[in-house]
């Protein structure tokens, strides 16, 4: 039954999904061996957080890989996790505190204009969420929203189908 | 009687004139991507406008669909002047300009267009619209709301609706004209507004159950709200794989050695074997057929890993004396699988 779903979902050649989840299964792979000693059968939760972390990770930058640089969202997100990876800071993975300042800023630009009141605080809730969206304008940030839906809602088909096959 | 009401397509067409120019003063932000192409005019489109196109060339370059419906209903609506009043006979020049089906206004445009140039335009175009505001008060509003309603379909601009009296069309344009400044800015807007809404239409339809709310600021939220679920997902998912990694089956490695694409959407399902579970897989996948050794991976790792937990392996001796067909082959694979599963385990 999976299998079949899986050969639906993935079909037609060369798409995104497929990109993305040779690459994610790829770093899988990696993360697998190079996880530390096994430890007895119940892993201790910090171990599994920390492998969480990590497969969470390199799902990220395996997607944002797999688009390559033609989005804005796929550039921030590469450099946003090299410099996570670089600075080993896992917590900051989601914060972007360098960008504080221009988050003011954009958040005052908008402010001005009453009339659109209610969606200058939906976009700015926006930027927050995706990767790049701090200094782009509202046009470009929607149309980049979409393409970050699409790719995220991927994501999720992957991963799950890949933890659906473990059956317990 | 036809005379103000072809004279307010007239100040519909300068509206237009003013709308490319604006257009060209305002920084360019567009992307490549197809429905900008469609929102807005090329560049190439608003240089050819600036220097007063002919008729056929105004109507072919705005080929993006908002403006052309509203200039063949132009063309098509025949043009007869009585040229009695000089504004009239400046804006029969420059109807002229883009309707060629003009008859009898056809020696004056040759006066007037050398000094027609794009910054003229907009210098004559207030004093007419100055006098179509004298002359039009009170006269025919009906079927000026039906050109109206016409050109509101095609033309962006017409659909300016800021002054809040939608119903005698000279008063909109008059608003839009004398009021200069801050027409620009909410032209500008409303432009804004057009390709913002394009996006969000996309948007809504990506993201499930916004096609029944209306108003953009619920949208935003819901999608705001289908972004962070799927994040999370993302989340919850990564924490089930870090979970489920041990028990991950060895095939992965053979997977990418053997790197076809068919083969890893195959081998999604077969890639985890369930330890416990003794059930057979369904569909056995081409690729693994070619390879005798991996034609039931389900009893090879339930057998490896059993063994090493020194279970009684009889019942799983005898299993695999009916799976193998190639003894030899089977007994090299079952040593391979076993190895890996050591390294591994």
């Amino acid at each position: 039954m999976t299998l079949a779903r899986d050969t639906a979902m993935k079909n037609p050649t060369n798409s995104l999904k497929r990109r993305f989840s040779l690459k994610f299964l790829k770093t899988l792979v990696r993360i697998r061996k190079s996880r530390p000693p096994p430890s007895p059968s119940a892993s201790s939760s910090w171990e599994i957080r920390w492998r969480a972390q990590k497969i969470k990770l390199a799902a990220y930058s395996s997607m944002a890989l797999s688009v390559g640089s033609k989005r804005t969202w796929s550039r921030a997100l590469t450099m946003k996790l090299r410099a996570t990876m670089g600075n080993r800071r896992w917590s900051s993975w989601k914060g972007s505190k360098k960008m504080t300042k221009r988050r003011i800023v954009a958040k005052k630009n908008m402010e001005k204009r009453h009339l659109e009141k209610d969606m200058n605080s939906g976009l700015q809730q926006l930027r927050q969420l995706v990767p790049g969206g701090e200094s782009m304008d509202p046009r470009s940030l929607l149309e980049e929203t979409a393409h970050f839906v699409r790719c995220l809602e991927t994501q999720v088909r992957v991963m799950r189908s890949i933890v659906e096959g473990f059956p317990c | 009687m036809e005379l103000p009401a072809r004279s307010n397509e007239i100040a519909l067409e300068y509206f237009q004139f003013h709308d490319e120019i604006r257009r060209l003063m305002a920084p360019p932000t567009e992307n490549a991507s197809s429905f900008t192409a469609l929102l807005e005019l090329p560049h190439s489109s608003a240089v050819e406008l600036l220097h007063l196109p002919e008729p056929f060339k105004y109507s072919a370059v705005a080929s993006s669909g908002s403006l052309k419906p509203y200039f063949q209903h132009l063309g098509a609506g025949g043009m007869c002047f009585s040229a009695n009043s000089a504004p009239v006979e400046r804006a029969s020049t420059f109807a002229v300009e883009t309707d060629a089906s003009s008859h009898k206004v056809k020696d004056e445009p040759q006066a007037e267009t050398t000094e027609s140039d794009s910054n003229p335009i907009i210098s004559l175009s207030q004093p007419l619209l100055s006098d179509f505001d004298k002359e039009d008060k009170g006269q025919m509003p009906g079927k000026r709301k039906d050109r109206e309603k016409k050109a509101k379909g095609s033309a962006k601009k017409s659909k300016n609706q800021s002054s809040g009296d939608a119903e005698e069309l000279p008063y909109v344009h008059v608003r839009a004209r004398r009021g200069e400044a801050t027409d620009r800015h909410s032209l500008a807007e409303r432009a804004r507004r057009e390709k913002i809404n394009a996006r969000m239409k996309l948007l809504r339809e990506l993201v499930p159950g916004c096609n029944k709310i209306s108003g953009t600021a619920l949208v935003l939220d819901e999608i705001i709200n289908h972004v962070q679920t799927l994040q999370r997902q993302v989340e919850l998912l990564s924490m089930r794989l870090a979970a489920e990694t041990p028990r991950m089956d060895v095939n992965l490695d053979s997977i990418f050695t053997t790197e076809s694409a068919s083969l890893v959407d195959q081998s999604f399902s077969n890639m985890v074997y369930p330890l416990p579970c003794s059930d057979p897989q369904p569909n056995i996948p081409r690729q693994y057929q070619q390879y005798p050794w991996h034609l039931n991976p389900l009893q090879h790792p339930m057998w490896v890993r059993e063994e090493l937990k020194n279970n009684p392996i009889t019942s799983k001796n005898s299993h695999m004396s009916d799976d193998s067909p190639a003894n030899p082959a089977a007994m090299h694979s079952r040593a391979m699988e076993k190895d890996r599963a050591m390294k591994i385990e």
